[in-house]
C-alpha cells in the first residue's frame, strides 16, 4: 500500500495483546511479525534487521526501553496506544479508532524528534521536582478544580534549595529557592507551555524548565489568578517563575528531591538533564506545518533574575511560605534609589514648599477652590511621606531620618509663610476654605488611607506615576497647613489647632496606609522589623481618639439639622415653622441658628418661650440665634 | 512590652466604654402601685393592652433603688365613672396603694377629682386628655391636654396646610369631643378660619346629611374628634360620595380601631391624627430597651395605650425612687410633678407642678395600621 512501510514487527507486551487481531486483519496487506517483549529483549539487534519499521504497544517503560535500544538506528516507530495512555496519544496526536492508529502506525513518514534524558532515563512529555502548584494540571482544568487545587496547597507551600546549572553555549549556575520545577519536553495538552509561549518542543534540541517559586502566599494568589483568566505569559510576571532553555541542565539540590518523570517517580537530585536531538523516528499525528514552524526557538534561555537570591535565600529555604512578599533592596533597586532622592532635602523642595504655601494662603484668603487645588498640585510634601513610609517598613534608619527631617522642614516652612503672609496682610477673613478645614474626623482619616494606598501604588508603578497628582489633590497636605499658618498669625491656637489635626491625619494615615501597601506589594524586608509599623500603628490610634469624638460631633450636628427640618413650636399660642437650622461653633460655644416661619407677630416673650423649649428638648447648651420670616 | 501596652489601653478603652448595669439590692419590701383601668365592657383592650405596656416597664425596672420590689394592684372599672371612684376608694383606703396610675377616659378621671384631693393619694392619668383633670393637687395629666391638642390641629390645618374653610363634628354626649371642638373653632377662627359645625350624640345613626351638608358647602377638611364607630361611619359616607377630603380625628383612635375594630383599619387609611408617639421615628435607648421587653415577653402590637402604660410606670416609678419613704404619698406627688427631662420613648417629658406633662405631640397619618410621622411640635 502506497505511503506505507513495506514490513513491520509489532513488539508487544502482556498488554499490547489487545491489537493481536488487529495486526492478524490487517487492513494494509502489510507483513506484520508480532514479537513479545520479552522475546524482543532477547536479541534486539536481530530482529530490527529483519524489519526496519517497529509497531509498539506496551506499557511506557517498556516503550523507552524499546526507544533506548532503536534510537540514533536506522529504524521507525510507530506507536500504538494502551487503552489508559491518553498522554501518550494526545501528545503524538495519535488518534483513538484502532484502524486509524495502525494507518498512522505503518506510515512511511516518520519524523525526527529529540529525546531528552533525565540520569539516563528517557522523558517523554515532563518532570517533576518538588511542587509545581497550578502547572501541573491540564490546559483545560476547570475554573473549581483550579481554584480548589490551588487554595489545597497554599499551606503545603515550601520553598525547597535548589541549584540549576546550564551547560551548552550559555553556562551558568543559579543558586535559589523553589517550590518546584516543571521540565516540559511535549506536554501536550498541559497548562505550562502555554506560560511560555509554547517555547518548547520535541524538535528544538533543549531541555526547558519552569521553575516555580511564589515568594507569597500574595503571589502564589497572582499565580492562580493568571491561571483562572488565562493570561498567562511569563513576560507579564515578575516574581514567582523562572525559566531555563539548554541543551543540558543540571538540577540538585542540598535534600535529595525525588523525581518524577512522565507520572512515576524514577530518580532522585542531583538529575542531570541532556538532550539529543533527532535522535528518534517517530511516526505521530502532528500536522506538517506543526513541524516545519515550530513556535519554539532553538535558542538557550536563563530567566531566573526574579528568583529568590543572595540574602533572600536565607529566609526562603526550606520555610512556608509567607502571606506577604518581601524582597531584598537589588530586587527594587531602581524603586529604592526614587524612594532615597524623594528623601533628600534640596532648593527645589524648599522653593516648591514655599510657593505652594504661597498659593494656598491666597486662595484661603480669597476662597478660591481652584487657587487651593493649585497649591495643591505643586506641593511637593507626599514624595518625603511615601519614604517615610518605606523607611517604617523596611526600619531604615538613614531613610527615615532623612525624609522625616525634610517633612519637619517642609511643616515649618508652611507654618512661617502662612504665619508671615498672615501677619502682614490687612485682610484676614475667615472663609469656608478656612471653615472647611477645620473640622477634622474620622471620613479624613478614610481619604487619607485610600491616599495613602494610592500613593505607594503609584509610586511602585512608573507607568501610573502620574496619577500622584490625583493623590495629592485627594488628600490636600499644605492647604492645612497654611490655615494651621494663617491661625498662628491670628494668634488663635485652637484655630491653629484644628487645621493641624487635619495635617496630622493626613500625615499619619497617608504613612501607615502607604506601609502596608508597601508591604502588600512585596517591599517587606528579607528581616522583617515590627517597631516602625508598631509606632506609626500606635500614632494612629492615637489620633483615631480625637477624629471619632470629631465625627460623633459632626454626626450628632448633622442629626440635630435634619432633624430641625421637621419640627414646630407652639408659644403662647403662635405656630413657628422651622425652615432649617444650623449648628455652628463660636469660641467653645454651639450657636443654633434657626430660620423660623411665623403668620403672627413675635414678642420678646415669645421668643423667650421658644428659646426655653429648644434647651428643654434639646438637651445642649445651646445659643440660639433667630432669623424670622413673617408669612402672609 | 508595647504591645502589652497597646493590650492594656485597648482593655481600658472597652471597660469605659461599658455602662455598668444597674444592680438591684432586694429588700424584700413591696411597694404597692394600684392600676385602675377598663378590663371589662366595651373599653376593655384599651386597659388590656395599657397593662401590657405597664409590664414592660416592671420588667425595666423590677426594683426600686432602696430595693422595694413594685407591685400592682389591679381595679377594674369598666371606664364607668361610678366603678372609678369604687375603685380609687378601695385603692386609697384598703390595700392602701402608694400611687394609682389611671387608664380610663377623661370622664372617669374627672369623676374622682375630688376623692383624690380627700385620700390625698397621687394618681398620674395616663389617657385622659381633659385639662381640667390636672386642676387639683393630686392628679397629673401625662397625656397632652385637650387644649393643646385642640390648639395644634387648629394651627396645623390653617397655617400648614393652609385650609381656612374646615367642617367639624362634635358629639356632645361626650365633654372630650366638645372640648376639643370648642377649642379648635377658637383657635381656627382667631385665625382666619371659617368652619362649618355639625353636632351629634351618642345615639346618632345617620351622619349622611351632615356629609352631604359639608360637601355642598365646600367643605376641605374635616375635624372628627369623635368615637371610632362615628369616624368609621363618616369615612364610610365619604367614600361612597366619592369625596375626598383630608380628616384629622382625635388621639388614640388608631390605636382604639386596632384594638376594637381590627376588621376595618384601611377604612382609616390616610387620616391625621395628633398623637403623643409614631411609629416611625427612631426611639430613645429607652425605646428600644422597650420595645425589645415587649416584644419578646408578649405576642401583641404595641399602641399608644401600651406605651403611655410603659412611660407612666417608669415616670411614677422614677419619682418614688426619689422619695426615701415610698410609701410617702406626698413625696411621691411632689416628685411625679417635678419629673424634669425624663427621656421617654421618643424624647424629654416634663411633668411641672401644675400636673401637666409637657412633651411633642406629633402629627401621624394612619398608613398601613402604622403611626407614620408628619411633623413634630413642642
Amino acid at each position: 500500500m502506497s505511503g506505507c512501510v513495506d514490513s513491520a514487527l509489532f513488539i508487544y507486551s502482556e498488554a499490547g495483546e489487545i491489537y493481536l487481531d488487529l495486526i492478524d486483519r490487517n487492513p494494509q496487506n502489510i507483513t506484520i511479525t508480532a514479537v513479545p517483549i520479552a522475546e524482543f529483549r532477547l536479541a534486539p539487534e536481530t530482529f530490527t534487521k529483519r524489519s526496519s519499521h517497529l509497531l509498539i504497544s506496551a506499557e511506557l517503560r517498556v516503550i523507552k526501553e524499546v526507544m533506548k535500544q532503536v534510537m540514533e538506528r536506522n529504524v521507525t516507530i510507530g506507536l500504538l496506544p494502551l487503552p489508559g495512555q491518553r498522554m501518550l496519544s494526545r501528545c503524538y496526536a495519535i488518534p483513538n479508532d484502532p484502524d486509524e492508529k495502525l494507518a498512522l502506525a505503518l506510515k512511511d513518514d516518520p519524523d525526527e524528534i529529540d529525546l531528552v534524558f533525565c540520569n539516563d532515563e528517557i522523558l517523554l512529555f515532563k518532570g517533576i521536582i518538588g511542587r509545581v502548584p497550578l502547572f501541573d494540571n491540564l490546559g483545560d482544568a476547570g475554573k473549581i478544580s483550579i481554584i480548589w487545587n490551588g487554595l489545597r496547597r497554599i499551606f503545603t507551600l515550601y520553598l525547597l534549595p535548589f541549584n540549576f546549572e546550564s551547560r551548552g553555549k550559555i553556562n551558568k549556575k543559579t543558586e535559589t529557592a523553589a517550590s518546584g520545577c516543571l521540565i516540559l519536553e511535549d506536554p501536550e495538552g498541559s497548562f505550562a507551555p502555554d506560560m511560555i509561549g509554547h517555547d518548547c518542543s520535541i524538535y528544538d534540541g533543549m531541555v526547558s524548565a519552569l521553575i516555580v517559586a511564589p515568594f507569597s502566599v500574595m503571589d502564589y494568589f497572582k499565580l492562580m489568578w493568571l491561571r483562572l483568566t488565562s493570561n498567562f505569559h511569563i513576560s507579564k510576571i515578575e516574581t514567582s517563575i523562572g525559566y531555563i532553555k539548554s541543551p543540558e541542565l543540571i538540577i540538585g539540590s542540598d535534600k535529595e528531591l525525588s523525581v518524577t518523570i512522565d507520572g512515576e517517580k524514577s530518580t532522585v537530585t542531583p538529575a542531570h538533564f541532556h538532550v539529543k536531538p533527532a535522535a528518534l523516528r517517530l511516526n505521530h499525528g502532528k500536522t506538517k506545518s506543526s513541524r516545519q514552524s515550530p513556535k519554539a526557538s532553538k535558542s538557550e534561555k536563563h530567566a531566573t533574575k526574579f528568583l529568590p537570591a543572595g540574602k533572600e535565600l536565607s529566609k526562603a529555604v526550606n520555610k512556608r511560605v509567607p502571606f506577604f512578599t518581601y524582597a531584598s533592596e537589588e530586587r527594587f533597586k531602581g524603586l529604592f534609589i526614587a524612594l532615597r532622592d524623594d528623601a533628600q532635602l534640596n532648593a527645589t523642595y524648599v522653593v516648591l514648599m514655599i510657593l505652594s504655601t504661597v498659593l494656598a494662603t491666597v486662595g484661603l484668603f480669597l476662597n478660591s477652590a481652584s487657587v487651593v487645588i493649585g497649591a495643591m498640585l505643586l506641593a511637593p510634601l507626599m514624595a518625603p511621606i511615601i519614604s517615610l513610609a518605606m523607611s517604617l517598613l523596611r526600619f531604615e534608619r538613614k531613610l527615615f531620618r532623612q525624609s522625616l527631617w525634610k517633612i519637619f522642614v517642609g511643616i515649618l516652612l508652611a507654618l512661617g509663610t502662612a504665619l508671615v503672609l498672615t501677619s502682614i496682610s490687612p485682610y484676614q477673613p475667615m472663609t469656608e476654605e478656612m471653615q472647611g478645614r477645620l473640622h477634622p474626623t474620622v471620613l479624613d482619616l478614610i481619604v487619607a488611607i485610600a491616599a495613602g494606598i494610592a500613593g505607594a501604588y503609584t509610586k511602585s508603578h512608573r507607568e501610573i506615576a502620574q496619577s500622584l497628582a490625583g493623590v495629592a489633590i485627594a488628600v490636600a497636605l499644605v492647604p492645612p497647613l497654611a490655615v494651621a499658618g494663617v491661625g498662628l498669625g491670628r494668634l488663635d491656637l485652637q484655630f491653629f489647632g484644628l487645621a493641624f489635626l487635619l495635617f496630622s491625619t493626613n500625615l499619619i494615615g497617608i504613612v501607615l496606609a502607604a506601609t502596608f501597601t508597601f508591604r502588600m506589594l512585596g517591599f517587606s524586608p528579607i528581616v522583617r522589623h515590627k517597631r516602625g509599623v508598631i509606632t506609626i500603628t500606635v500614632f494612629f490610634l492615637l489620633i483615631c481618639i480625637p477624629l471619632s469624638l470629631a465625627f460623633k460631633r459632626i454626626t450628632e450636628r448633622t442629626h440635630l439639622e435634619n432633624s430641625w427640618k421637621i419640627e414646630r413650636f407652639i408659644v403662647n399660642g403662635k405656630y413657628l415653622i422651622v425652615d432649617g437650622a444650623r449648628l455652628q461653633e463660636f469660641r467653645d460655644n454651639d450657636v443654633l441658628e434657626v430660620e423660623l416661619q411665623a403668620r403672627e407677630l413675635l414678642t420678646r416673650y415669645d421668643l423667650s418661650e421658644f428659646r426655653r423649649k429648644v434647651k428643654q428638648n434639646f438637651g445642649r447648651d445651646l445659643i440660639i440665634r433667630v432669623n424670622i420670616t413673617y408669612i402672609p | 512590652m508595647l504591645i502589652r501596652l497597646l493590650a492594656v489601653f485597648a482593655v481600658s478603652v472597652l471597660l469605659i466604654g461599658c455602662e455598668p448595669e444597674e444592680v438591684h439590692l432586694k429588700s424584700g419590701k413591696v411597694v404597692k402601685i394600684g392600676v385602675i383601668a377598663p378590663f371589662s365592657g366595651p373599653e376593655k383592650a384599651w386597659g388590656e393592652n395599657g397593662l401590657l405596656g405597664i409590664k414592660t416597664a416592671l420588667e425595666l425596672k423590677p426594683y426600686l433603688l432602696n430595693g422595694d420590689k413594685p407591685e400592682l394592684i389591679i381595679e377594674d372599672d369598666k371606664n364607668d365613672p361610678e366603678l372609678t371612684v369604687k375603685a380609687l376608694h378601695k385603692l386609697a383606703t384598703e390595700d392602701q396603694v402608694s400611687a394609682i396610675l389611671i387608664f380610663s377616659d377623661s370622664e372617669a378621671v374627672l369623676a374622682v377629682v375630688e376623692e383624690a384631693e380627700e385620700y390625698k393619694i397621687p394618681i398620674l392619668a395616663l389617657i385622659a386628655t381633659h385639662p381640667e383633670i390636672s386642676g387639683g393637687e393630686w392628679i397629673s395629666q401625662f397625656s397632652f391636654d385637650d387644649a393643646l391638642q385642640g390648639t395644634i390641629a387648629a394651627l396645623f390645618v390653617i397655617d400648614e396646610l393652609l385650609i381656612e374653610h374646615v367642617g367639624v363634628v362634635v358629639n356632645e354626649d361626650n365633654p372630650h369631643s366638645i372640648f376639643l371642638i370648642d377649642e379648635f373653632s377658637r383657635r381656627f377662627k382667631e385665625a382666619g378660619g371659617v368652619i362649618e359645625r355639625a353636632a351629634i350624640n351618642n345615639d346618632t345613626t345617620d351622619l349622611s346629611k351632615i356629609v352631604r351638608g359639608f360637601r355642598e358647602k365646600g367643605v376641605e377638611f374635616l375635624y372628627l374628634p369623635l368615637d371610632a364607630n362615628h369616624v368609621l361611619q363618616i369615612e364610610e359616607l365619604v367614600s361612597k360620595m366619592g369625596w375626598n377630603p383630608q380628616v384629622m380625628v382625635s388621639d388614640g383612635l388608631l390605636g382604639r380601631i386596632r384594638l376594637q375594630h381590627g376588621e376595618k383599619l384601611d377604612i382609616v387609611d390616610g387620616m391625621l391624627s395628633p398623637e403623643a408617639y409614631t411609629t416611625t421615628l427612631p426611639t430613645t435607648e429607652y425605646g428600644k430597651k422597650v420595645i425589645s421587653i415587649f416584644k419578646g415577653k408578649f405576642n401583641q402590637f404595641g399602641t399608644t395605650f401600651s406605651a403611655f402604660g410603659c412611660e407612666g410606670t417608669s415616670v411614677l416609678l422614677a419619682a418614688i425612687d426619689r422619695c426615701e419613704d415610698t410609701s410617702d404619698r406626698s413625696c411621691i406627688n411632689r416628685m411625679l410633678r417635678n419629673t424634669n427631662g425624663f427621656v421617654g420613648l421618643f424624647g424629654k417629658l416634663y411633668i411641672g407642678n401644675n400636673g401637666k406633662t409637657e412633651r411633642p405631640v406629633f402629627i401621624n397619618m394612619i398608613k398601613d395600621t402604622d403611626l407614620k410621622f408628619v411633623i413634630k411640635i413642642y
